[in-house]
């Protein structure tokens, strides 16, 4: 954040305040309250600000390459782990190229699970941003 | 310049060549102390030493570095809390270990003349595994064999014989999409900042107009570094992030669905 020169910004300040600057400053000063009491007032002051928004938990945007990726890693693994585990019982059951082609579908269908689910993830932490 | 100098440029993949540095062999297999191993120790051993130190003095007011401990503290406890709710916490432990593995190593690796671990499919299955056997194991020890009802939706019996198969294809592929995903990020940035970095000494031995066109790729270096920079703290997110999810799986069963 760039801090203004001359004015200062009043939500950069206040959020400062809040989350404690105020108090490193009146630390030099002489101060006669008890630890325990400015404590509390710290966390009132805490609470205030939470409530008002200004201190937010850090969140982390998804990047468009970390969500394509992200999507095609989950449908991609799903599509090989079905094929490895046909392929395997086919090998166990001596069944040909049978068990293999059923499980090839089958973990096509659950790489599309999980993809779907991934962007169902994705969406409401998309939503939960916006609030 | 001539076909030996270009010849000497590292070729993109050579960074990822694991050498012994300590060869030892016990009983036909190979255990010997790598420079994988190495760095890996020096990730372990700087989180160690960096977390311990940091909150040692446990100051109220925090310094710099105790900051950015109890930033990451904050970091996953919230991650866990948010996926796995409060239950999720014992966990946390866990978690935390795993993500500040994870981030060191892929901050490590953006070191020059460094070696990145994670970019080994081996490290990354390793881990990926220890997560899965994490989950089903708190799954099992909760739930019994109830645990089983994972997958098993809710859905009609006639739907359930396909719908079983496809859920448990679905379950076993979460270690591989894990492991692969970290694994071929860090790879794929890795040969790019190579492969750029030997586009700009080739241009610029050409000599003549084409040294100066070696400032493009250069400008590609710089971006792609920190376009890394950023890969590698989320690639360690995401990492953490779906052990969460996966373990609030095994503690919830269905009540996410």
């Amino acid at each position: 954040m760039v801090r203004p020169l001359f004015e200062p910004n009043p939500r950069f300040c206040s959020a400062e305040r809040a989350s404690g600057a105020q108090v490193r400053y009146r630390d030099r000063m002489p101060d006669h309250e008890p630890e325990s009491q400015r404590l509390d007032a710290l966390e009132e002051r805490l609470r205030e600000a939470r409530r008002r928004g200004e201190v937010q938990k850090p969140k982390t945007p998804p990047s468009m390459l970390g969500i394509a990726f992200r999507l095609t890693t989950e449908f991609v693994s799903g599509v090989v782990v079905g094929g490895v585990i046909g392929w395997l019982l086919d090998r166990v059951f001596g069944t040909g190229p049978f068990l293999l082609i059923i499980f090839f579908l089958f973990g096509a269908a659950a790489g599309i699970f999980n993809a779907v689910r991934a962007s169902r993830e994705l969406n409401s932490d998309i939503e939960d941003r916006r609030q | 310049m001539s076909k030996e100098g270009v010849a000497r440029v590292a070729g993109p993949m050579e960074q990822f060549v694991i050498t012994p540095i300590i060869p030892l062999h016990i009983g036909g297999l190979d255990i010997s102390f790598t420079n994988s191993s190495l760095w890996m120790s020096l990730v372990v051993v700087t989180v160690s030493l960096v977390l311990t130190f940091s909150v040692s003095r446990g100051a109220l007011i925090p310094g710099r570095m105790q900051s950015v401990a109890e930033l990451g503290y904050q970091f996953v406890a919230n991650m866990l809390r948010s996926t796995a709710g409060e239950e999720g916490l014992k966990f946390f432990p866990f978690v935390f270990t795993l993500f500040m593995f994870l981030l060191c190593a892929n901050m490590f690796g953006m070191v020059p003349y460094s070696f990145t671990v994670t970019s080994h499919i081996i490290v990354t299955v390793a881990l990926a595994l220890l997560v899965f056997a994490m989950v089903i194991g708190t799954g099992v020890l909760r739930h019994g064999f109830g645990f089983l009802k994972l997958f098993v939706p809710e859905a009609p019996v006639v739907m359930l014989v396909i719908l079983v198969p496809i859920e448990i294809i679905s379950f076993l592929s979460r270690p591989m999409s894990l492991s692969v995903r970290l694994f071929a990020n860090m790879l794929a940035g890795h040969t790019m900042l190579k492969v750029f970095a030997g586009f700009v000494i080739g241009l610029g031995g050409a000599g003549g107009l084409l040294s100066f066109l070696s400032v493009a790729p250069m400008a590609a270096i710089i971006a792609v570094a920190a376009l890394e920079l950023l890969v590698a703290f989320l690639q360690a997110y995401v990492f953490s992030i779906l052990t969460c999810i996966y373990l609030s799986d095994a503690l919830h069963l269905h009540d996410h669905h």
